[in-house]
């Protein structure tokens, strides 16, 4: 009777071993991440099935939170790319204008020419030429349209192969205007080299221009339309890794802010010119790239940004 | 009749073409930069100055300051596709803020008003 009893409690002592090892198995793997496996339920519904099953909650429960901040996140990715595109709206709009007054000029005098040919000939040679200038400032304007357009679109984050001096050479269309305006120099160093890395090209833009955006900031508060210069260089950093540098001659930060630039809504600038939300985002993006940013800087000589990507080989 | 003279300033050479050909009844300077411009102003006198307000080297502004200097009387027209956003002192320096992108007639009418106010017909 003894012996009975003693071989039944070894016999649950050993069933039981075997579920909590097998809960222990899924609750590492579901501490590594994997929130869609779901730990079974036992017939017997006891304490260890009501373990299982409050974890299984938990773990719908955190999925859930997460798509909801992953939401949160793509919208805070979207208002900081309007905000970037804010940035350099003023420098767009005189971009603009100037090929829209040429188109306007020239249509008055093609429709001038028009209606006095009666007493004046055609004269196709000047027609001709007021068209090509038309036609010009029109592509002109359509390929910055189409890049903002392009920009601004709330897209899907996507990550693809991509070739990284391409996506630096956009981020100068929408903010170059901006810094000749300054007397600016943009100076990019791009590697000769063909540098791959897999990512979101529009997500990428969005961090170049935010740095460019507070590079010219940088170099404005520091010298006003005296300007200075910007340096954009890539480069193969090494075997698995690419990298980016964004060097101005502005007027560069002591310590205590240099630390908290990438915090959520910090800001040196005055209420209502900047989010703080700019290197912040610029951060993230980059990490969900598995890259880092660095920065250094020095009161009065400038500042440096150097962005790691990870390499991609085809 | 003389014909008015206009300096025209923009850094956009096919604006300052197309201002050439508009006024092509005057006679016309043009400086693609504000350096140029006051270089063109200690060598000659003129009736107006139409100018641009943000370029590349030196704003607008700057030009006007150095033109009232010298000429105080001297009509000045801004050209500009942003909001000049003048101060009170800077805007009583300047005739008229024209905003690109503008027409014929616009443009046209403004520089009358402005030589006008020097006795001057367009």
């Amino acid at each position: 009777m003894v012996a009975t009893v003693s071989g039944m409690i070894e016999g649950r002592l050993s069933f039981d071993e075997n579920r909590v090892t097998t809960l222990l198995g899924s609750l590492e793997r579901m501490a590594g991440g994997d929130l869609d496996h779901e730990i079974a339920i036992s017939p017997a519904r006891d304490e260890l099935d009501a373990v299982a099953h409050a974890v299984n909650v938990m773990a719908r429960e955190l999925l859930f939170r997460l798509s909801e901040l992953q939401k949160t996140q793509a919208s805070l990715i979207q208002a900081g790319k309007l905000a970037a595109l804010g940035e350099v709206s003023s420098g767009l709009a005189h971009e603009l204008n100037n090929p829209l007054t040429v188109v306007t000029g020239y249509l008055e005098h093609i429709h001038d020419m028009v209606r006095s040919r009666a007493s004046v000939p055609l004269d196709f040679v000047a027609l001709e030429s007021g068209l090509g200038k038309i036609e010009r400032n029109i592509e002109r304007m359509n390929a910055i349209i189409g890049h903002i357009m392009e920009f601004a679109r709330q897209s899907h984050p996507t990550k693809r192969p991509l070739l990284l001096n391409e996506v630096i050479k956009k981020s100068f269309i929408l903010i170059s205007e901006q810094l000749r305006l300054k007397n600016i120099q943009l100076k990019p160093k791009l590697s000769g080299a063909t540098l791959m890395t897999v990512g979101d090209a529009l997500r990428l833009e969005q961090v170049f221009i935010n740095l460019l955006t507070n590079a010219r900031d940088a170099i404005f508060e520091a010298r006003g339309d005296a300007g200075g210069t910007i340096e954009v260089h890539s480069r193969i950093f090494s075997a698995t890794q690419l990298e980016v540098e964004i060097m101005d001659d502005g007027l560069g930060m002591p310590p205590e802010i240099r630390e908290n630039i990438f915090n959520p809504f910090f800001t040196t600038k005055d209420v209502g010119l900047g989010t703080g939300l700019g290197l912040s985002i610029s951060l993230g993006i980059i990490q969900d790239h598995d890259g880092n940013i660095d920065c250094a800087s020095m009161p009065g000589k400038g500042t440096v940004f150097l962005i790691k990507l990870p390499r991609f080989l085809a | 009749m003389t014909r008015p003279r206009l300096l025209l300033v923009d850094d956009e050479a096919e604006i300052l073409e197309l201002l050439t050909m508009i006024f092509a009844d005057c006679d016309v300077h043009t400086a693609l930069n504000v350096e140029c411009a006051k270089t063109i102003l200690r060598a000659q006198t003129f009736d107006l100055i139409v100018t641009d307000l943000k370029m590349p080297g030196g704003s607008g502004l700057g030009l006007i300051e150095f033109s009232k200097q010298y000429w105080p009387a001297l009509p000045v027209i801004i050209i500009t596709g942003h909001d000049p956003a003048l101060s009170p002192d800077e805007a009583l320096k300047v005739h008229s803020c024209v905003r690109k992108p503008f027409g014929k007639a616009v443009i046209r009418k403004a520089v009358a008003q402005a030589l006008a106010t020097t006795g001057i017909n367009l």
